[in-house]
């Protein structure tokens, strides 16, 4: 008995909980200008979601400012979990960051609550700028190649922000979405793990075209009081993104 | 020389080939408002805008202004917008508009249905009708 509670245990710490922003579009053209987002905590290459409570904030960055989308969120159910979408139409040419702050999920088997910071960024008409820019999330992951328009097997750099400063040696997770049904060889290749160097710079290569999400998980300076006592908090700088197979 | 010559063309070349240009449209009560961009900041100022149909006859022309924007009455429902970027580069888009141009909305039916026109005459006639009756000198 104690074995196999030892091995569920063991089991689960091996999955990484991933919060997700995803968009349909990551390069928006004018024929179809309304992007869906989509909302998620799961783990995301075993497909095995969460339930997501309404998050304190979310909304897209665009042009050093923040509009909320929260009031459009609405929820829906994915394998009797609540995940959460919402729209948004862009007007005019430029890059737009969908972010996400979820409400702390507290988390028995580690004694500590996890909070990911999580955006994801699309260009809109071509406009080619704006990528790397912060939008000035306590924990964040700025891209150092262009996140959107990435080709499957290209090598993705990034740099890892706490508080607006890079993490040295950062520990970043990286999970593929896995939507069809993939089998890793074994658990360990499940969550890819890559450190970042003294500037908090880390670079992946991406296999497989579909959603890749990078975690940077941090240990936060504020703690959150549950049942009278005092818990850490891993806060994740969550980056999405998708690449694409050239046909 | 000459090699600097070649050199400083084949820079000269790569860097435009680089320089993709790019179009935004859209329209609103009537109007056409074009962006056209290399990137966001870098706008392609003082560029022609080249509005065509599909027969290629030209509709109108207008100069973008240092922001590489420019507005223009809609010509027609669905045409073709080009920008004229010089040395060659041009960005081409089909475009169809949302809102009506002015002739358009001289000839587009009435909001109004015919039933709901012919209600509200039955009820005016209703209303005096029987406004008459009320009103009307009784006999004695």
């Amino acid at each position: 008995m104690k074995i196999l509670l030892a091995s569920l245990v063991c089991a689960t710490s091996l999955l990484a909980h991933f919060q997700t922003v995803m968009t349909d579009q990551s390069v928006v053209e004018q024929k179809n200008p309304k992007v869906s987002i989509q909302y998620e905590f799961t783990h995301p290459f075993e497909q095995q979601s969460m339930n997501m409570q309404k998050p304190k904030e979310a909304g897209v960055f665009f042009e050093g400012k923040k509009t909320s989308l929260l009031s459009n969120l609405q929820s829906v159910e994915k394998n009797k979990m609540t995940t959460w979408k919402s729209e948004y139409t862009i007007k005019e040419p430029g890059v737009y960051q969908f972010y996400v702050d979820p409400m702390p999920y507290f988390e028995p088997a580690e004694d500590k609550f996890i909070r990911h910071q999580t955006k994801t960024i699309v260009d809109a008409f071509n406009s080619g700028e704006g990528w790397d820019k912060p939008i000035g999330l306590k924990a964040e992951i700025i891209p150092l190649s262009r996140p959107y328009s990435l080709y499957a097997g290209n090598l993705f750099s990034g740099k890892v922000l706490y508080k607006g400063k890079p993490v040295p040696n950062a520990e970043i997770e990286i999970e593929y979405y896995n939507t069809q049904g993939l089998k890793a060889p074994n658990d360990m290749y499940v969550t890819q793990v890559v450190k970042a160097d003294n500037n908090g710079v880390f670079h992946v290569a991406l296999p497989l075209e579909g959603w890749w999400g990078f975690a940077a998980l941090i240990d936060d300076d504020e703690k959150i009081k549950h049942e009278g006592k005092s818990y850490p908090v891993e806060l994740g700088a969550v980056l999405w993104l998708k690449t694409e197979k050239i046909h | 020389m000459i090699v600097r010559f070649i050199i400083i063309a084949f820079l000269s070349i790569s860097t435009l080939y680089a320089h993709k240009i790019n179009l935004f449209a859209y329209d609103e009560e009537g109007s056409l408002y074009v962006q056209s961009y290399f990137t966001k900041s870098a706008p392609c100022k003082q560029c022609t805008i080249l509005l065509q149909d599909f027969q290629d006859k030209e509709l109108a022309r207008v100069q973008t202004d240092d922001e590489g924007k420019a507005s223009i009455k809609l010509p027609a429902p669905h045409f073709k917008i080009t920008v004229e970027g010089g040395m060659g580069h041009q960005a081409t888009l089909d475009y169809e508009a949302k809102s009506h141009t002015k002739e358009e909305l001289k000839t587009l039916p009435a909001d109004t249905p015919l039933s709901k026109v012919a209600l509200g005459l039955a009820i005016i006639v209703f209303f005096f009708g029987a406004l008459f009756w009320i009103k009307r000198p009784t006999r004695r």
